[in-house]
């Protein structure tokens, strides 16, 4: 026999002797005491999974989760000032290029203030998480280096006025160091630290689930063990005192079986309601706020392609790199890369699995089929036309594909927001109803007992 | 029913009761992730100089430096590490032969859908190697015409002649060990391939070689693991975050390459992503 087989045992048998009462009204008060802790037990069960499952939906829904959002716009907005930077050395004096220099300066300094905004933001969120702290303190570090930088280049290039086109060597250098520090230190912190953020909030939506999981197994455990009390206390007054039918207890019967079925119904929406938050608006938020952050590091790259000569061939890689991770399709180059692409939908990247005739894909498309034609244009040597096709109409076709994205963000970000106000709009009522709902249970099953009891005084 | 039978029935009855409650408190389910484990089994190269090989009973390299920080930084009290050939690495992980790969581990699309990924720890770059004196080739261009190295089972040199065009004369080999010998015995021009590895060929015959340092690709290094363990593969990006912050990652990088002359990066990369 295994020991815990022989505890059993050993607990039945003196439970059999000593521990029971065993006159009738000691009998009646044991059963009525046994219903009352189990009446406890499940209003506590009740309360707790309440309470975590409200914990939940606070905090994917209204604390970490949004906050995650928006700092994943700080990586946008950090890669559009490098864009802008990049676009104007491209026009250099021919000012009226495409949207034209002082816009791209306006934009410049807009996305600036946002980066700082996010920033400021980001450090909050960091808390006391010393590794994420560090890393905004080294964002903001390199940000202020960088913006030295690009105010130096700026300078260098109003100084010797050039064509559009590349600048000269001197402007090329410190932009160069510019355009690194930004991409290859600041960039991925950035990142980073988004991944970070929001696996703290992955971390505890999996404990959520699991805690408001357990919750639904105890609610479903206490309500049976209530049931059964109840039902054993009945069928005990029909044999010893030959009643059909003793309404209170019968009552107290329907309430606990409403109580915990509602209970379990209601856990089981909230559970539901926090994972379509977190899968299909929170997840999905935050998949296309990176996508749209790389697509633009990606338009960058099309920008600094025709501004440096000598790394050409470097940002076409990275170029086709980036456009691998936004939508895959197995190839071997660029150009092959933009034939498949026309020809099959991706199943892979940021865009895989998106059906073919989806608006972000469309335009997607759009925006690769010029990227082919620019780098034709310059194979042929016609470097004007393919300045021109870049700053005017490839920027228009890729600000429409950026849009599109925007809006995919904006409804995936509604999505989230319905979810989360459903998920707390079902628990919403249950402060009052709950220990209400516990004190009618009480008070019915005393209720039940005590004119059997008064019989014995 | 007697009353006595009740009395036996009761009992039993709020027995089953606690024992549900104690089974409903522990029975939160774990699974299997590299966090918190006391032994890891790291799966790492034994035949790249430079960042995984095997020599004297012991493994030596940045992969594996690597590694035994990461590891350490999860809580690991050992690590034993495991020979693999790069052909291995998904089975491994798929069969759990290994908790992680640290095995200069490209992180691909294609890889992507069968294993899971963090880090990179490092983004290497693919690079040319040239002849200690050898002056004039300081880009893939400057390839055209000489002789290149065409190692196996490689894809490294139809970047440079297929996709990018560059008519450079290809001399066949079976390793790129065999490369850099017939680049020593001037039997070839250059040997082009991601930095790190080159890096670790010329570690061994110092002032032979001369890194031309044209970082021409991106090539992501990951490291390896289960596709399930997205905890873990959290885990292991905050530990190579802490790697870069702490100064760990620049000192391993120097150790191992510095004296090549290859320009490394020692600011943290942007990572994938887990799940």
């Amino acid at each position: 026999m295994t020991r815990a087989a022989g505890a059993l045992e050993a607990l039945r048998r003196k439970a059999g002797r000593s521990v029971l009462p065993r006159t009738v009204p000691g009998l009646l008060r044991g059963w009525a005491a046994a219903a009352l802790v189990a009446v406890i037990a499940l209003v506590t069960a009740v309360s707790t999974g309440l309470e975590d499952a409200r914990q939940g939906v606070w905090l994917v829904g209204e604390d970490a989760g949004p906050q995650v959002v928006y700092t994943g716009h700080l990586y946008f907005a950090l890669s559009d000032m490098d864009t802008q930077l990049a676009g104007v050395l491209l026009i250099g004096s021919e000012h009226g290029l495409g949207a034209g220099r002082d816009h791209a300066l306006q934009r410049y300094r807009e996305r600036r203030g946002e980066a700082h905004r996010t920033l400021l933001q980001a450090y909050e969120i960091a808390g006391t998480d010393e590794a994420s702290r560090r890393t905004v303190r080294d964002v903001l570090n390199g940000l202020g280096r960088y913006e030295q930088l690009a105010a130096r280049t700026l300078l260098l290039d109003d100084q010797s006025g050039h064509p559009a086109g590349p600048p000269a060597q001197n402007v090329l250098d410190v932009y160069r160091r510019a355009t690194d520090l930004m991409r290859q230190d600041i960039l991925p912190k950035a990142y980073n630290l988004t991944l970070e953020n929001a696996s703290v909030v992955r971390r505890a939506y999996v404990d959520e689930r699991s805690h408001v999981l357990r919750s639904r197994v105890a609610v479903g455990a206490t309500s049976l063990v209530l049931l059964a009390v109840l039902a054993g206390l009945q069928f005990y007054l029909v044999r010893r005192f030959r009643r059909l039918l003793n309404p209170a207890l019968a009552g107290a019967t329907a309430i606990a079986l409403v109580l915990g079925g509602w209970a379990l119904l209601v856990l089981g929406s909230t559970s539901a309601h926090l994972r379509m938050a977190k899968e299909e608006g929170f997840d999905a938020t935050l998949a296309f706020t990176r996508a749209r952050a790389i697509s633009n590091t990606a338009a960058a790259d099309q920008t600094r392609f025709l501004l440096d000569p000598q790394r050409a061939d470097t940002y076409a890689q990275v170029y086709f790199d980036t456009s691998q991770s936004i939508a895959y399709q197995e190839s071997g180059s660029l150009a092959d890369y933009h034939r498949r692409l026309a020809a099959a939908p991706p199943r892979l990247g940021f865009l895989g699995g998106i059906p073919e005739q989806a608006e972000v894909l469309v335009r997607y498309r759009a925006f690769q089929e010029q990227d082919e034609r620019m780098r034709d244009l310059m194979r042929r040597g016609e470097e004007r036309e393919a300045i021109a096709l870049r700053t005017g109409l490839m920027t228009e076709t890729f600000t429409a594909y950026d849009q599109e994205l925007s809006r995919l963000i904006t409804a995936r970000k509604t999505d989230f927001g319905r979810e989360i106000a459903a998920g707390a709009a079902v628990l919403d009522g249950w402060n009052r109803g709950l220990p209400a709902a516990g004190i009618v249970l009480a008070a019915l099953i005393v209720l039940g007992v005590w004119p059997r009891l008064a019989e014995y005084r | 029913m007697t009353s006595r039978a009740l009395e036996r029935l009761l009992a039993p009855l709020l027995v089953a009761g606690l024992l549900l409650a104690l089974a409903v408190a522990c029975g939160v389910e774990r699974t299997p992730g590299v966090e918190g484990r006391k032994v890891l089994r790291v799966g790492v190269k034994y035949d790249q100089p430079g960042l995984g090989m095997y020599s004297h009973g012991s493994f030596l390299g940045f992969d594996v430096d690597v590694a035994s920080y990461v590891a350490k930084r999860l809580g690991a009290e050992r690590v034993e590490f495991v020979a693999l050939t790069s052909e291995q690495r998904e089975d491994f992980l798929r069969e759990r032969k290994v908790d992680l790969v640290v095995a200069s581990y490209s992180i691909t699309p294609q890889r992507k859908t069968e294993v899971g990924f963090a880090g990179p720890y490092y983004v290497a770059h693919q690079d040319i190697m040239v002849r200690g004196g050898e002056r004039s080739v300081r880009g893939p261009r400057d390839l055209a015409g000489r002789r290149l190295c065409k190692s196996a089972g490689s894809h490294s040199w139809k970047r440079v002649v297929e996709e990018m065009g560059i008519r450079a004369e290809l001399v066949e080999a079976q390793t790129y060990s065999e490369c850099v010998d017939l680049l020593v015995d001037g039997r070839l021009d250059a040997v082009t391939t991601d930095d790190l590895i080159l890096a670790g060929f010329a570690l061994r015959r110092p002032g032979a070689f001369r890194m031309v340092n044209a970082r021409f690709t991106d090539e992501k290094y990951g490291i390896g693991l289960h596709k399930d363990d997205i905890g873990g593969c959290e885990a292991v990006n905050r530990a190579l975050t802490r790697m870069y912050q702490d100064g760990t990652a620049a000192e391993l990088l120097a150790r191992w390459f510095g004296p090549t002359g290859l320009k490394t990066t020692t600011t943290v990369p942007q990572f994938e992503g887990c799940g």
